[in-house]
């Protein structure tokens, strides 16, 4: 009796849970571990919610790497990802580039682009990418969609338990962001390094979580285990001294 | 079996083109109408319609002439590219009679309805649809099925009714003029001094003589004509290896009507594919619609494929944009392109790769975006960073060589170098500031240099020796710029901008 009575309780509380971090969907593909730690403790699906669309905002030169490395924590070493380009960003933010990006992990035979000139055809794209189902990832770089848009996208994500990241182009990223329906929303600042090397730091601003709170964290890249990680309080200090 | 073609003759095609153009500016169609063209020593006729015709206006007169004989005459500019336009398009809409639809001359059509005529009930039933057909758009055209496109062509501008039979070109055609022959001007102004009128007359001379007289041409064109030398026609388009059609009763015009019939043609063609272990890789949707025009959609896959709901699928985008007009009367799907695809590779393993259902989503994106639009890429052996990448089709298999990562590369590549305007303490220093899109940035880190040197075996633009550094500015962004180093000591250096880490 009390047996029935703890699982429908679980039950209960998974319901709940998914009403309040956006649809059943969203809890039930096993989330991205972020750094097996506490980002990933921070959030509610504990991970990044793979049926989900997220919004990584970033200045220019600032969050590129960091968003390489989510891609790669979704993608692993073999998933798939449609990367949907804006054509009329190419000038500003310049082109997705091989080799820097195998550093993170990533290998060319992983990437499917797709380039386009207008904004429709690029959510078109990646909504496609979304319903295929077995893609590990779709990107949506420089454009930033309105409300109903981000909607589509994050319904087409939660039935296929694909994840989207949307790069919207630098200005609007800043200041005026536009309604969203996605389930985060980051934005990502670069850091000065701390050791030699120029080694890759950033303040990662959890802005926006539906079912969590917004937090910050100084996070590094590991280029042994392909993993985020917190950065050292102490070398934080040093920074900032 | 014999080969049968269908001869249309549209008599007053550049007048008659134009009804449309003329119901809709309020012209009334009852008034006799000529199109007229400047030539040298003044405006002349140069196409009539019926009713002008009847009233004894022929192309040649001079507009003055005309207008005295027939001062309700009306006139409109000729257009003879958009005549040849037009009658390219009425070709296409004979495909829904065959698909091996050729145009003839500046006025005329050539079907080859061998083995197609069964389709519609026989040759007669045929050529009795495209006659009122014909009569509904309100074209004057002449109509003739015989054994040679010669003959056809001879029967449909000389001779009585629309059908010649079968192995009676010889006979029928012999009290025809020789002008029906097709010969140039000269050749049946020849013949007619040698007292030659009508075909019949030709056959009983010596080849020879008559050769020599009149040239080698008059032969060969009597020979086509009567079948003995074979004629090609070269068809618009080359015919499709495998297709289905549909013709209505009545047209049809709604969205989900189209894409029913659409659906269904995709289950016979793919059905008849299935049979012969083919896969589509071009597929043409063409819809003939009622005024005479036809509206093609092409889709294309990466791999073969005989999947109905995928094929489909691709044709939804594409059936959006069809305009039906004021009804769509038939359809055909043709398959232009096949590939060999056995049945025991459709779905037999339960499992099924990424690349399985990334096929069909290429398939999808490239439908729409073009071939352009959706890519992978692939490394190069090149230390040139922009020459370290390769756009590849999307189709394509790649295999995963990796690049040499043994330097840093950034994550973004500007598509071409920017020039910055950079303060460096020596020339052989990494700078210490520089301004990248108007704005300042002080740099507190650097790593460099790193030098690539062009590739001695290029002679190009890019052939330039550079030294790499990676930068790193006070609010962490993290740019990767180089130095021309091409150039000898004592000239100002250039400094660029490549790419983008962080």
């Amino acid at each position: 009796m009390a047996k029935t009575g703890a699982a429908d309780l679980a039950a209960l509380k998974r319901a709940i849970r998914g009403i309040e971090q956006g649809g059943y969907g969203v809890c039930e593909a096993t989330p991205i571990s972020l750094d097996g730690n506490a980002i990933d403790a921070a959030l509610p699906w504990g991970g990044l919610a793979r049926a989900g669309l997220h919004d990584i905002a970033c200045g220019e030169a600032t969050g590129f790497g960091f968003h390489a490395g989510l891609l790669r924590r979704a993608a692993g070493e073999t998933g798939l990802v449609l990367w949907c380009r804006h054509a009329g960003m190419e000038r500003e933010t310049g082109l997705p580039y091989g080799p820097g990006l195998s550093a993170f992990g990533l290998a060319a035979t992983q990437f499917v682009f797709v380039r386009a000139r207008k904004p429709a055809d690029i959510l078109w794209a990646m909504e496609e990418g979304l319903q295929a189902g077995s893609l590990a990832a779709v990107v949506g770089d420089g454009i930033s969609p309105d409300f109903t848009a981000t909607r589509r996208l994050q319904l087409a994500a939660e039935i296929s338990s694909t994840p989207s990241f949307l790069l919207p182009p630098a200005a609007t990223g800043s200041k005026t962001a536009p309604l969203s329906a996605a389930l985060t929303r980051w934005r990502v600042q670069a850091l000065p390094s701390v050791r030699d090397g120029l080694h890759m730091r950033w303040r990662v601003e959890l802005k926006r979580c539906r079912g969590g709170a917004p937090k910050q964290w100084t996070v590094e890249w590991d280029e042994q285990t392909f993993c985020f990680r917190l950065a050292e309080i102490l070398a934080d200090r040093a920074a900032a001294g | 079996m014999s080969r049968r073609f269908v001869s249309v003759w549209l008599r007053y095609w550049p007048t008659e083109r134009r009804r449309a153009d003329r119901i809709r500016a309020a012209r009334p169609l009852s008034v006799p109408f000529a199109l007229v063209a400047p030539v040298s020593g003044g405006v002349r006729i140069s196409a009539v319609d019926p009713l002008a015709a009847a009233e004894g206006i022929q192309p040649g007169m001079t507009l003055a002439d005309a207008r005295a004989l027939l001062p309700s005459l009306t006139v409109a500019n000729a257009d003879p590219t958009g005549d040849a336009k037009s009658l390219a398009a009425f070709v296409d809409w004979c495909g829904r009679y065959t698909p091996f639809t050729s145009g003839d001359g500046a006025d005329g059509a050539i079907l080859d309805i061998t083995g197609c005529a069964h389709l519609f009930g026989g040759e007669e039933k045929l050529l009795d649809d495209l006659h009122i057909r014909l009569r509904r758009m309100g074209l004057t055209a002449g109509i003739a099925a015989a054994d040679t496109p010669g003959a056809a062509w001879a029967w449909a501008r000389y001779g009585k009714g629309m059908t010649l039979p079968e192995g009676k070109a010889r006979d029928w055609l012999a009290p025809l003029p020789v002008a029906a022959l097709r010969l140039p001007a000269e050749t049946v102004e020849r013949l007619q001094e040698l007292g030659l009128r009508h075909i019949g007359d030709l056959y009983r001379l010596p080849r020879g003589p008559l050769a020599k007289r009149c040239g080698i041409h008059l032969l060969e064109r009597l020979d086509r004509v009567l079948g003995s030398a074979p004629e090609p026609i070269s068809p618009v388009r080359p015919a499709p290896e495998w297709r289905s059609r549909m013709a209505f009763p009545e047209p049809i015009g709604r969205a989900e009507d189209i894409a029913e019939a659409t659906r269904r043609l995709l289950d016979q063609l793919c059905a008849l594919l299935e049979k012969n272990a083919r896969g589509i890789r071009q597929l043409a949707l063409v819809l003939y619609r009622v005024d005479g025009t036809t509206q093609r959609r092409c889709i294309g896959t990466g791999r073969p494929s005989r999947d109905t709901r995928h094929l489909f699928r691709l044709f939804t985008e594409k059936l959006a944009q069809a305009e039906a007009g004021f009804g769509i009367e038939a359809i055909s799907l043709e398959a232009t392109a096949t590939d060999r695809l056995s049945a025991d590779q459709m779905g037999m393993t339960g499992q099924r790769t990424p690349e399985d259902t990334l096929a069909p989503l290429i398939d999808r994106l490239r439908n729409r975006l073009g071939d352009g639009g959706v890519y992978r890429i692939a490394p190069v052996a090149s230390h040139i960073p922009e020459r370290a990448v390769t756009i590849r089709p999307a189709t394509d298999d790649l295999n995963s060589d990796g690049w040499i990562a043994d330097q840093a590369r950034p994550i973004r590549l500007l598509a071409c170098p920017e020039p910055i305007d950079a303060t460096a303490p020596t020339p052989d220093d990494p700078p210490v500031r520089f301004i990248w899109r108007r704005l300042d940035h002080r740099v507190r880190r650097a790593d460099g240099p790193e030098r690539i040197a062009p590739e001695w075996w290029r002679w190009d633009a890019s052939r330039t020796f550079r030294d790499y550094y990676r930068l790193e500015d006070e609010d962490g962004r993290r740019f990767w710029v180089f130095r021309d180093s091409t150039r000898g000591p004592g000239t100002a250096t250039a400094w660029y901008m490549h790419g983008l880490f962080a």
